[in-house]
């Protein structure tokens, strides 16, 4: 059996903010095997940016992460800065949610597609020209040569996010994070993006982590998904699974509202997003307050992330379980008298 | 582009010969005439009347104006009153040292105030931080004047270490070192302010950079500190930079007429002002256009710069 | 790696400065031979007969020679281009006698014919200089020629001057004119240079920006703008080449920066300018001499005559301000005893000065019953105004006000820019005026006390001044001459125009190795050809 590429043990991340600590990822912990793509999803403010992001510790100077990041048998969290530089790009390549703020305004796309080369394979510009056209053209760019002399606000928002995508594919990481990458696109874009990635996955050996908050585009392109909630995760499983018989309360409301391709925003039924500062985490499971099931035992204590079944399989060589964080499927407290649709 | 320049050339032009007219209009009604210099002259109206006609300062004010302005688009910005030499002979005679005065000083507060604003905002509340802030707070409070009173008295009189007056010693074969020990002590008087200033913008400029999304791009990238600052940060950061130095160069320049008094240097301060006193009219004039034009280069040119670190912005 | 580069920084600036501060150590001393002397302005003009201002008469006086100087102490004139004299026709007849062999730095010779030049310069039409109307319209011809003289260049004759023989003028008066010899105190200019330029556009040469042919001990080699002109002793000079072969004159605004440079060594002298308040750390330094001289000039606290329907119309109020001020203390406090107190228009040099004149002596009781005699027991108000920057005649001027205060008298200062100054002054927009008086070397009283002149500023008018200054003009014998001066000034001083506060000393700091500096009350480079340095 295949050791995981990454394993990530009890990753917690903390913002320092002037009315306290805010935990926005509170004690997850995931594997992710080669090849594998894994969705990971939540509502804003569930954490899960937070949660990619901290994997490469790129949060905020203001953010601190804790736990264990195994990536490839090495925990790279613990490695100095220095050493770690040389896992950012290189190895786990990362695609953020909104390519107009997160490409420099007055580099060329060129400069910036070809840095991350240039820094970590220390060729020439000239050389990493070569791979960076190849790459435009690979995300379905015409023109490619002119396009590596423009600036990111003379692109439409699609190009931008493929010349985004290249940049984290320059250097063939093995993980690429992709943060939202279609959520600031309209919907044919989304779609073509969603197309791309597809393609990708199935030319490149690389593993995906897949962030968002849109089952459906999650839907369309991973094997597992992992369900966030209130900085923790809820629900893990196969994607049909999921689909099929969502157990935990909150992932059933995300398939329920999400019946098509077309929806872009929705809105949960309930409150916002809660901020879980640690004064106002409410004793008992996090869903609580938004819960159609609540019951007495869901504002007592929180439910551990529970493993329901057998390992599922995808490909041939890896395995997973399928886990819930909920009462109803706690030992003692299992399933009678209702099954999930 | 030709748009652009053509508009901001005409604005120039209209900025130039309004800055000429007020500048005639307030010489003339300030108190005072050029040939009072002469105390004699003063009481021999036959010839102040002579000593008039021959610089055609006895024609009405419209008519001296225009045929300043006639003269001045020919490049001619007419006879000193007082030196008797062409005004613009005076004015090449005086650049060079109070370009080489304000353009070190510039460099060096440049030189000084990025790699302190850089620090001081990526360090932001840090100690050194602090110390920085606080040399901010003084520098742009210390006076020229008191300050570089003060640095002769340390290190000319007291340590002698440095000479308090002139751009080289008189009488040595030309030294390098000499010149650079001269100039030491004015650019410091002359940095101090402009680096405070500067620090200030560089650090609110990076501070407000690194916080953007794009930052944390390049930092994904696995980029190396040093390739983020340069190529990332600082490219951004120069923006406003810009326009705080063109708009601090006038001010700059102010400082050095100062600065060159209190050094005993050989720019334009001196001329400036003995040129004002003594009601120079025709150098007078030039001064003001000269540095009027220099502010309205300067701005041109901060245009210009800005458009080139900023590919978003475009002149039509 | 920030960190990195800030520490390569921060070691760069410390190693310059420790380079610079090592390098410094030694300060250059002069050459032997050299002299460096401060000034706190550059010269204007360099062309000797458009000098309106002290720092272009310093150089000049390096550069050209004049015809006859005056003597440091006496004031009498001495021999210099011309080396003698005769006086003939009761006054009336000047023959002067050049030296022989004298030369232009070119080595053209200068001779009789430069001079009578350079007179012709003056009185020409397109001349805009003063000399012709206050000292060469006398000259049989002159008034002819300022007036009808129809060609732009300096060209023709005055019949009033004669070039006997190359080394002989001779210059003929309308009348007897005793102050005439010391007007002969000029500069000539080479005819050969400039007889073919209009008169017109000789101020604008570049004869009067750079001299390349002179008279004097040294020629100029080099003038770097508001930094340094350098200049070489003339190997040709007529009393011998100069002991001093390079003069530095250093353009130094700031006057404190002039004394670190002469105590650091990197100056030999600081004519005239040297503040008061210095003084006395000064001369406790034993490489620093410091040396004072009378200067002819003075200043005073003008009653403005002119104006009508003033107080200062009637003589007795004039008066009675002349009692209020001490003087004594002014000099001692202010000027810290640099300088005397005055009494008259006549000063010490002078000859006709006596030291045993006194005028008004500070007595308030008295001034105050003078006022209540005129009817101004009720007092009075009178505008003050005085030129800001010179200290010491701002302090004077707190002094009048807070003593006539004590006299019912209200006293408003205004502190004016100089151009304003002038203005005002020129108006009459005023009642008291606070200015200085230069009053050259002969003792002559015309240009300020004459009802006519128009120097006259104040409007003071006496006809028994004017007929004892027209005597005194025509009298060529000393002695008498000085008694005509003594009782004008008793009238004058009787009819209180002004009060006259000080004369101030010329102080002066030379390094201890300068030899034989001996300044004149005009010139502080006196004789420099004699000085010598260690």
């Amino acid at each position: 059996m295949e050791k995981p590429l990454l394993e990530v043990k009890d990753l917690a991340v903390n913002f320092k903010r002037e009315e306290g600590f805010f935990k926005a990822v509170e004690g997850i912990s995931f594997k992710i095997w080669p090849r594998e793509v894994v969705g990971l999803v939540g509502e804003s403010g569930s954490g899960k940016t937070a949660a990619s992001l901290s994997l490469l510790n790129l949060t905020s100077s203001r953010g601190k992460v804790g736990g264990e990041v195994f990536f490839d048998g090495v925990n790279i969290l613990t490695l100095p800065e220095r050493k770690l530089k040389k896992f950012r790009g290189r190895q786990i390549g990362v695609i953020f949610q909104e390519p107009m703020t997160f490409l420099n305004p007055v580099l060329t796309i060129g400069v910036q597609i070809m840095e991350p080369m240039v820094e970590h394979w220390k060729i020439s510009w000239g050389q990493a020209r070569e791979r960076a056209l190849y790459l435009l053209s690979e995300m379905g760019i015409k023109d490619s040569e002119r396009r590596m002399k423009e600036y990111p606000h003379q692109l439409s928002g699609g190009i931008r996010q493929r010349v985004m995508i290249s940049m984290a594919l320059a250097c063939s990481p093995r993980l690429l994070i992709a943060d939202e990458p279609t959520t600031a696109l309209d919907v044919t874009l989304q779609y073509q993006i969603i197309e791309l990635l597809r393609r990708i996955r199935e030319k490149t050996p690389m593993a995906i982590l897949l962030v968002s908050h849109d089952l459906e585009v999650v839907r369309e392109l991973c094997d597992r998904v992992m369900i966030m909630y209130g900085g923790r995760i809820v629900e893990t499983g196969g994607i049909r699974e999921i689909f099929k018989d969502p157990l935990h309360p909150y992932t059933r409301s995300l398939v329920e509202v999400s019946p098509s391709f077309e929806r872009v925003a929705w809105r949960l039924p309930g409150e916002d997003a809660p901020f879980s500062y640690q004064s106002n985490i409410p004793a008992g499971c996090r869903f609580q307050h938004r819960c159609s099931r609540v019951s007495r035992e869901c504002k007592g204590a929180e439910p551990s992330l529970k493993e329901i079944g057998g390992k599922g399989w995808i490909g041939n060589s890896f395995s997973f379980h399928r886990q819930v964080r909920c009462w109803k499927y706690q030992e003692g407290a299992l399933e009678k008298d209702e099954k999930p649709l | 582009m030709y748009p652009f320049f053509s508009r901001r050339i005409f604005h120039a032009i209209i900025v130039l010969l309004g800055v000429s007219l007020l500048t005639f209009v307030m010489m003339n009604l300030a108190p005072g005439d050029p040939y009072h210099l002469d105390p004699e002259l003063r009481f021999n109206p036959e010839a102040v009347a002579r000593w008039k006609e021959l610089r055609q300062l006895d024609q009405p004010l419209h008519v001296q104006y225009f045929s300043w302005l006639k003269n001045m688009l020919q490049g001619d910005f007419g006879i000193s009153l007082v030196h008797n030499k062409p005004v613009w002979e005076l004015m090449m005679e005086r650049v060079p040292a109070t370009l080489l005065l304000t353009g070190t000083s510039l460099l060096v507060s440049l030189l000084i105030s990025i790699p302190l604003g850089v620090f001081s905002a990526l360090r932001k509340g840090s100690f050194w931080d602090q110390v920085i802030s606080s040399f901010t707070l003084g520098g742009v409070s210390i006076p020229n004047f008191w300050l570089g009173m003060l640095l002769i008295l340390f290190f000319s009189y007291h340590f002698k270490w440095l000479p308090a007056a002139g751009m080289r010693t008189v009488g040595m074969e030309f030294s390098l070192l000499d010149y650079l020990k001269h100039l030491l002590l004015p650019t410091v008087v002359l940095s101090v302010a402009s680096a405070a200033y500067f620090i200030r913008y560089v650090r609110a400029g990076v501070w407000e950079v690194i916080q953007q999304d794009y930052i944390i791009t390049a930092r994904a990238k696995g980029l190396g500190d040093m390739t983020i600052l340069l190529r990332h940060v600082l490219r951004n950061a120069a923006l406003p930079l810009i326009t705080v130095i063109s708009l601090h160069l006038p001010y700059l320049f102010t400082g050095a007429m100062l600065t060159e008094y209190v050094f005993s240097w050989p720019g334009m301060g001196r001329w400036i002002v003995s040129a004002t006193l003594s009601r120079d009219y025709p150098s007078v004039m030039a001064i003001n256009i000269m540095v009027a034009f220099l502010v309205t280069l300067f701005n041109l040119v901060a245009d210009l710069l800005y458009a080139s670190f900023d590919p978003r912005i475009k002149y039509r | 790696m920030i960190r990195k580069i800030m520490l390569i920084i921060l070691v760069l600036i410390l190693v310059l400065l420790l380079a610079f501060s090592f390098s410094g150590c030694n300060l250059e001393q002069s050459p032997d031979g050299q002299l460096r002397v401060s000034s706190l302005g550059s010269p204007i003009t360099l062309n000797p007969l458009y000098v309106r201002d002290s720092f272009s008469a310093e150089v000049v006086s390096f550069l050209f020679e004049s015809l006859l100087k005056s003597n440091k102490e006496t004031l009498e004139m001495e021999p210099a281009l011309v080396y003698d004299w005769e006086i003939k026709e009761e006054g009336r007849t000047y023959l002067l006698n050049f030296r022989e062999g004298l030369q232009w730095s070119d080595g053209e010779p200068l001779t009789a014919q430069d001079a009578a030049f350079t007179l012709r310069v003056m009185c020409h039409p397109d001349f805009t200089g003063h000399q012709y109307s206050l000292y060469f319209h006398p000259i049989v011809g002159a008034v002819e020629y300022h007036l009808e003289h129809d060609s732009s260049l300096a060209d023709g004759d005055i019949q009033g001057i004669e070039v006997i023989d190359e080394d002989t003028l001779k210059i003929t008066l309308e009348q007897a004119l005793a102050p005439f010899l010391s007007y002969l105190e000029f500069q000539p200019l080479p005819e050969h240079i400039l007889g073919e330029v209009p008169v017109a556009e000789i101020e604008g040469h570049q004869f009067s920006r750079w001299p390349e042919v002179t008279s004097g001990p040294y020629l100029l080699e080099e003038w770097e703008v508001d930094e340094y002109l350098k200049m070489t002793s003339n190997q040709d000079f007529y009393m011998g080449a100069p002991n001093i072969e390079e003069i530095y004159y250093r353009i130094i605004p700031n006057q404190e920066a002039q004394l670190i440079e002469l105590i650091n060594g990197n100056l030999e002298l600081i004519p005239t300018a040297v503040k008061l308040e210095d003084v006395e750390d000064l001369e406790e330094n034993p490489e620093v001499e410091i040396y004072s001289n009378l200067r002819l000039v003075y200043d005073y606290l003008g009653f403005n005559m002119k104006r009508e329907d003033t107080p200062l119309q009637e003589r007795e109020v004039r008066r009675a301000l002349s009692m209020i001020l001490d003087r004594e203390a002014l000099v001692e406090d202010v000027l810290l005893g640099y300088g005397e107190v005055l009494h008259g228009p006549l000063v010490p040099l002078q000859f006709p000065y006596d030291p045993e004149f006194e005028s008004f002596s500070p007595d308030l009781g008295r001034a105050e019953e003078i006022l209540e005699e005129t009817g101004y027991e009720d007092g009075f108000e009178l505008k003050l105004i005085v030129n800001a920057g010179n200290q010491v005649r701002e302090n004077a001027a707190l002094m009048f006000k807070e003593a006539a205060s004590q006299v019912g008298v209200e006293v408003n200062i205004q502190v004016l820019e100089w151009q304003a100054f002038l203005e005002a002054s020129q108006q009459g927009n005023y009642d008291l005026i606070i200015s200085g008086q230069g009053t050259g070397v002969d003792p002559d009283l015309t240009f300020n006390w004459h009802s006519q002149s128009p120097l006259n500023e104040l409007g003071y008018a006496n006809p028994r001044v004017d007929e004892l200054i027209e005597e005194a003009l025509v009298t060529m014998e000393e002695e008498e001459r000085a008694e005509i001066y003594r009782q004008a000034q008793e009238v004058i001083v009787a009819d209180a125009p002004m009060i006259w506060l000080y004369t101030r000393e010329a102080v002066h700091a030379a390094s201890s190795r300068l030899d034989n500096f001996t300044p004149h009350p005009e010139n502080a480079f006196y004789k420099i050809y004699q000085w010598e340095i260690e």
